[in-house]
């Protein structure tokens, strides 16, 4: 009765997530090759990637915009996470109020806040943030 | 408003697998030393709020399969899926409306019973970002690389906190002993996500943590010198990746919420016990809420706070129990010397999106 007893189980839960108008704008516009935003009818600030609600005010989101597939590192940070070693960045799109998080494709050496990085797009054009690979410096 | 006292204060001993007990009893024994420093039996509870999250229970609606140990049948019963220092603010204000009289406030977690990689990952956004594998670790790095850049705190600043932290845990019978610890030690330690390394990030733990609020009425009852509530704040800020790490508003609002309530004016409290899952953090939240950084294991964080070894859902509430027992004059080996006036801080979220503060005082 010394050792614990320790049940091992397993709960698997998959889910299905409706994405709604907005993220559904950003999500096929990364299948075809396109970055988009939503812009906020009442406070004019731009959202990247595409979103709902405005993050500044909570209004809802007026209209989508085509944003310019480039953007500047605004912070980094590298993780091994399960075995596999990383670098993360938050990236601000051209033209955009917010940062979006992606990975970093570059030596971390060699990386700078304000560098330029465009986006490194998958061979597969899917409606998935993963049609972007990676973003890499220009 | 009625006036609220805390009457009561226990917690488990915090460690870094409980495998002796099941999460209720885990629970239960800190719910034992609350009713026992009340004076008091469970039946004299009249309403229970209590704070866990169900991904870490491995169970939905968690709260149900504690609540024949809280005692919370046909009796109201609420949950908070946050830091219990939510669930005292919660519980406070179901007796300063005049409701209740004596109410029960838990929290509890084992971080060790789940996985933490998918637990952590189920945090961020499905639609956008859960798909790129990050983790909490690599938010908190890439939040103190701006830090760090900004030139407000240093890598340095972060591990004397650990460093004090460690130090501390040797006095707090409720917390495992850490190994101590040299600033080079921390600030030569492994990468954990950069600019952070393994001891930036508080350890992970089992435990649970307990308090009995009353009424002015019951509490002058029960004892001599209560520990009043002087005032509760809270406050939500944006998405993490909405959020400069540098905006600290809803801290702010926090404590502004809470200091307001409060006959202090401008006077600094006497002690500060702050959470901060991560180092860089805690320079931030404790310097806003006004402590002195040197001030570590002392003044500030005299438990050694969340870097002594907490849970997280529990760290918060167990920041309020160390201001009690320091209040009181109960602190033991920790005891400052005559402390009247101290702020509680809990935090929750991914990049430390909510705060919560709690002043709390004696006298009369
Ligand atoms: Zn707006």
């Amino acid at each position: 009765m010394t050792e614990p007893t320790i049940l091992h189980q397993k709960i698997n839960l998959p889910y299905r997530y409706t994405a709604g108008d907005f993220h559904k704008a950003f999500l096929y516009g990364l299948a075809n090759r396109r970055i988009v935003g939503s812009r906020c009818p009442a406070c004019l600030t731009v959202a990247v990637p595409a979103r709902p609600f405005c993050p500044e005010c909570s209004a809802h989101s007026g209209e989508t915009m085509d944003m310019k597939p480039k953007g500047t590192l605004e912070t980094w940070s590298t993780a091994t996470i399960q075995g596999v070693t990383r670098t993360y960045g938050l990236i601000r799109i051209r033209g955009a109020d917010t940062v979006m998080l992606h990975i970093v494709d570059a030596e971390p050496s060699t990386l700078q806040v304000g560098m330029e990085l465009v986006p490194r797009w998958s061979p597969e054009p899917v409606p998935e943030i993963t049609a972007i690979a990676a973003f890499i410096p220009t | 408003m009625g006036r609220v006292a805390i009457v009561g204060v226990g917690q488990s001993v915090h460690a870094r697998d409980r495998n002796d007990v099941a999460y209720a009893e885990l629970l239960l024994e800190a719910i034992d030393e609350a009713l026992a420093d009340a004076g008091i039996g469970l039946a004299d509870v009249d309403n229970a709020v209590t704070a866990s999250l169900d991904f870490y229970d491995g169970r939905t609606i968690a709260n149900m399969a504690v609540a024949d140990v809280v005692g919370s049948y046909l009796k109201p019963e609420s949950r908070i899926c946050s830091d219990g220092i939510g669930a005292l603010l919660y519980g406070w204000a179901r007796i300063a409306d005049g409701a209740h009289q004596v109410g029960l406030v838990t929290a509890h977690c084992k971080e060790s019973e789940g996985n933490l990689a998918t637990i952590e990952g189920a945090a961020f956004d499905p639609f956008v970002q859960r798909r790129l594998g990050a983790d909490a670790d690599v938010v908190a790095g890439l939040g103190a690389r701006q830090i760090y850049a900004s030139g407000a705190f240093s890598p340095t600043d972060a591990a004397a906190l650990v460093v004090a932290a460690r130090a501390a845990s040797a006095v707090n019978s409720k917390v495992t002993t850490l190994e101590p610890m040299t600033i080079a030690e921390v600030l030569d330690a492994p990468r954990l996500a950069t600019p952070l390394g393994v001891f930036d990030r508080a350890p992970n733990r089992d435990g649970s943590c307990a308090m009995i609020l009353a009424t002015e009425e019951v509490a002058r009852d029960l004892s001599d010198s209560p520990v009043w509530i002087a005032g509760v704040g809270t406050a939500t800020g944006k998405y993490w990746a909405d959020r400069h790490p540098a905006d600290l508003s809803a801290l702010d609002r926090a404590r502004d919420s809470a200091v307001a309530m409060t006959g202090w004016g401008t006077d600094v409290p006497d002690l500060f016990e702050v959470s901060a899952q991560y180092a860089h953090q805690l320079c931030q939240f404790a310097t806003r809420l006004g402590a002195q950084l040197t001030e570590a294991g002392r003044t500030l964080n005299p438990s050694g706070g969340w870097h002594a070894g907490n849970p997280v859902t529990v760290s918060g509430l167990s920041r309020v129990t160390e201001c009690v027992h320091q209040l009181r004059g109960h602190a033991g080996p920790r005891q400052l010397h005559d402390a009247q006036r101290a702020l509680a801080h809990g935090v929750a979220g991914l990049g430390a999106q909510s705060h919560f503060v709690a002043a709390l005082e004696v006298g009369d």
